[in-house]
């Protein structure tokens, strides 16, 4: 019996091993005789328990009374969570799809931002002190004339910004921007020069200015400079800028 | 009113899930109800304990069916719960083994399987049969669930393992072991019978 694999002989009985492993078994069997016989009484008394059990009979009328117990017992009900959840479950997501395919098409939420777009050779290497806080286009143009020397107003340009703000600035490779936003952020002011590359594909340039409530994306497109300017999350920004969907509120 | 009430009830989906689990039930149980006595006869050695054991694991049964996941394997899931409640509930029952006459008036004839046997053929089945219940009987509690569930119910070893919460390998020793047990009980009263 040592070096016999017991559990195969059951399992090669009861029809449970893979062929190879069968093959294996009974080529075992045909130099051990001692297997050979347990095989051999294992299998007759499985089939005589198999021959007993089929002649053992329920009493009469066990399933009557067993069909009456449950007569008298509630119906057993699946957790409530299975028998609605799911179906509660495909609901919210269709109804959040429906929502999400059905939401309003994006309107811009007005945003009252002023911006002074102003040519001038300081905007190429602009003082440090050049700052302002008022909440007056006037006094902003005005401001900018005292402290660049520069007495046209008429170099201005002024956008008014509804939502998303976008303006062509390639007219103005250097220039002074001035934001003027309404309260919590009462005036902005932003000088910066445009130094964008050109050429390639302009959208891969692009530079992001974020300011007290709102936010600013220049990029170049089409051979021209833009900017953006909105209260806007700036990743949505960048997508309407990327998408090239953005409202076209031109102004200058 | 009261109409509208009902209907509106009956199209709840918890309240339809009950009234279909009845009828659900009953045709997964429908098949099993005998092999389940005969396996709480097995462990029980007593045919009032066995249908008291089949009654209340199936009552059992019905009352968790909501918990049963579609899909798993009913005949072991209601074995499991036989089991559990057998040694819950009925192992300290023991009584002495009493030999149980297979076929008497208070049996179900099942014609499918009458037959006619010479008075000499019935005599010498019933001994064995006798024989075959004294090895049984002999074996302890564990191997005997095994054997019964195995070889009497033909259930493979994963549905006796997942019925009698063990591993596979252990159905198989335990059967390897129980089978010899029976062997050599069986092999004894052959000697006893000068055969």
């Amino acid at each position: 019996m040592k070096g016999c694999d017991l559990d195969n002989l059951t399992a090669l009985v009861d029809g449970a091993l893979g062929e190879a492993e069968e093959r294996s078994v009974l080529a075992h069997l045909e130099t051990c005789s001692n297997c050979a016989a347990i095989v051999r009484d294992h299998r007759r008394i499985k089939q005589r328990l198999a021959g007993y059990a089929i002649g053992i009979l329920a009493p009469a009328g066990l399933a009557n009374a067993v069909g009456s117990r449950l007569d008298r017992m509630p119906r057993p009900r699946p957790p409530r969570w299975r028998s609605f959840g799911a179906p509660l479950a495909v609901a919210l997501v269709g109804l959040t799809g429906g929502l999400w395919l059905a939401r309003p098409a994006w309107q811009p939420r007005p945003l009252d931002v002023q911006a002074i777009v102003w040519h001038h050779r300081h905007a190429l290497n602009p003082p440090p002190e050049l700052t302002l806080r008022t909440r007056s286009l006037a006094s902003a143009r005005e401001f900018i004339r005292q402290r660049t020397g520069e007495t046209s107003a008429g170099a201005a340009s002024t956008m008014a910004l509804t939502g998303v703000g976008v303006c062509r600035i390639d007219d103005s490779p250097a220039a002074i921007w001035m934001y003027l936003a309404p309260q919590p952020v009462s005036v902005v002011e932003v000088f910066r020069p445009v130094s964008l590359p050109r050429g390639g594909n302009a959208r891969d340039h692009y530079r992001i200015s974020c300011y007290g409530g709102y936010n600013e994306v220049i990029w170049t497109s089409g051979g021209h400079t833009w900017a953006m300017v909105s209260s806007l999350p700036l990743e949505r920004m960048i997508r309407l800028m990327e998408e090239g969907g953005w409202p076209k509120s031109r102004v200058g | 009113m009261e109409m509208a009430i009902t209907s509106i009830k009956a199209a709840l989906p918890w309240v339809r899930a009950a009234e279909d689990s009845r009828a659900r039930f009953d045709a997964l149980l429908s098949p099993l109800l005998v092999p389940l006595y005969r396996f709480a006869l097995g462990m029980t050695h007593h045919r009032d304990d066995a249908e008291d054991l089949t009654q209340d694991a199936v009552v059992q049964a019905y009352r968790a069916f909501g918990s049963f996941r579609n899909g798993t394997n009913f005949k072991a899931w209601l074995f499991r719960i036989c089991v559990n409640l057998y040694v819950d509930s009925y192992r300290s029952r023991r009584r002495i083994p009493a030999m149980m006459p297979l076929l008497d008036s208070d049996v179900d004839e099942d014609p499918e399987h009458a037959r006619i046997a010479s008075p000499e053929e019935e005599m010498m089945e019933a001994v064995m049969d006798e024989e075959l219940e004294r090895a049984l009987s002999a074996l302890p509690e564990t191997f005997r669930a095994v054997v019964l569930l195995c070889d009497m119910e033909g259930m493979a070893y994963e549905e006796t393992a997942a019925a009698l919460s063990i591993p596979i390998g252990t159905v198989r020793s335990r059967l390897f072991r129980a089978r010899n047990q029976l062997r050599a009980a069986l092999s004894e009263f052959g000697r006893e019978r000068g055969l």
